[in-house]
């Protein structure tokens, strides 16, 4: 574990995957929202859904399993394709059975130019349930889809908001990527604890991320610096302050989990 | 418990249907809702009207309407969707009779209780005009008549009586009558 650095005289920390995963698991607490932004290929999906893993060995304080729920809008993904070789079921209702609590909602498009409207009639009223349920945690891959109107988007703006601004008090987590942070609210740079932000490829996608995550100065002199698979993670900390991490995200080996009965 | 989200098909989202649709669907449910409200006024209506005919002593129209008032409420309630000019005079007549059926007991007993408070007065300022209270108990020998007619004349008292006693014509008693024994 290492230490730099910057210009304004912060302290950046840089750490190797597995101590920044144990770092991660010990201080996110339950209801702690999660923003990743990245461009394509730069690993935040691979980056979301370790953190999904992570989030779903703990358990709650009944001692059940944190209840996880990725949803997936792509065609295919070979990233989530994994969880559910690994044995995250893909569900046909919600809700799911008594005991299966690591679930994938993936809703297939018939055609290209229904698929949006065809996943909303799906995913809205799946995030008006789970708002309600409150407790768990929802991985979503490609905010800014969600958020944009229909058709080119599910058209759930407002929903996103809602979880954004008030899912905490429901002690309800939401880790959710883009590409695309100007297309989404600003809630998701101004609201989570944990922003994960990867080697931009465009400056003014950086600027907004930098001005709401609450250390302008700092994003905008480490990002540039990343290599690949790596970002930089701004931590809100309690009682005031942020906490600046650098790592590099490695995929974990797969642990194939028995399928709920 | 909410029922299952089907999460394969999905399910129907308000802001995707057609706004004709979504008027017309509208219209449908107000229209039902008016239809009810008519047939629950009638209805009332009905039940109040042979209340107030049994309590007048007319029992067999009121047993007649409560019979009948199912009936009666489905035709008029038929006629109000079929035809509009009918449902227009047919709420314009419920706005007219609720208001009359809600307050006519009311209204009848407050007229009541007037007509008997101005009795009283009358009776009051009429014994003003005699001069004396009214005395639920008269004492002997100061009895009167306060329904008598002021000129009639008061009864008199009777004459006595001085010529003795008479029976069949034959004076047995009195002045005249010679009594020997008393010689």
């Amino acid at each position: 574990m290492g230490g730099v650095e910057t210009e304004t005289g912060a302290s950046v920390r840089v750490v190797p995957w597995e101590s920044f995963a144990q770092l991660f698991a010990k201080s996110h607490k339950q209801g702690e929202h999660v923003a990743i932004v990245g461009p394509t290929g730069s690993g935040k999906s691979e980056l979301e859904l370790e953190l999904a893993r992570i989030l779903a060995a703990r358990r709650t304080r009944t001692k059940r399993p944190a209840s996880v729920t990725v949803l997936a809008v792509k065609p295919r993904d070979d990233t989530v394709q994994r969880l559910v070789a690994e044995g995250w079921p893909v569900l046909k209702k919600w809700p799911p059975s008594y005991g299966q609590e690591h679930n994938v909602v993936w809703p297939k498009a018939k055609t290209p130019s229904t698929a949006a409207r065809d996943q909303r009639r799906v995913l809205g009223p799946l995030l008006d349930t789970i708002y309600q349920e409150g407790g768990q945690t929802v991985c979503i891959d490609e905010a800014a889809y969600f958020e944009r109107p229909l058709p080119r988007g599910l058209g759930l703006g407002a929903t996103m908001e809602l979880y954004w601004a008030s899912a905490r008090s429901l002690n309800l987590t939401l880790v959710a990527a883009t590409q695309r942070p100007r297309m989404v609210s600003r809630s998701m740079w101004s609201e989570p604890s944990f922003v994960f932000v990867f080697r931009p490829e465009d400056g003014d996608d950086l600027k907004r991320v930098a001005e709401l995550c609450g250390r302008k100065d700092d994003v905008l002199e480490l990002a540039p610096q990343l290599g690949a698979f790596e970002f930089l993670c701004v931590q809100r900390q309690r009682g005031g302050g942020r906490g600046l991490y650098v790592s590099r995200v490695e995929r974990s080996q797969p642990q194939r989990r028995r399928p709920a009965r | 418990m909410a029922d299952d989200l089907d999460l394969e098909r999905g399910h129907d989202d308000a802001d995707e249907r057609p706004v004709s649709d979504r008027t017309k669907r509208r219209h449908k449910a107000q229209a039902r809702r008016e239809q009810e409200a008519i047939e629950t006024r009638l209805g009332t209506i009905f039940s109040r009207l042979a209340d107030s005919l049994e309590g007048r002593g007319d029992y067999e129209l009121a047993e007649m309407i409560r019979e009948d008032t199912k009936a009666m409420v489905g035709g008029l309630s038929s006629m109000a969707r079929r035809v509009p000019a009918a449902a227009g005079a047919i709420v314009g007549g419920l706005a007219v009779l609720e208001p009359l059926i809600a307050f006519g007991r009311v209204f009848r007993l407050l007229l009541r209780r007037a007509g008997e408070r101005r009795a009283s007065a009358d009776q009051e300022v009429w014994l003003d005009g005699q001069g004396g209270d009214w005395s639920p108990e008269p004492e002997p020998g100061n009895v009167h008549h306060p329904f008598l007619a002021a000129d009639e004349p008061e009864p008199e008292d009777e004459p006595e009586d001085d010529g003795g006693t008479v029976i069949d014509g034959i004076p047995i008693d009195g002045p005249d009558v010679a009594k020997p024994w008393e010689a």
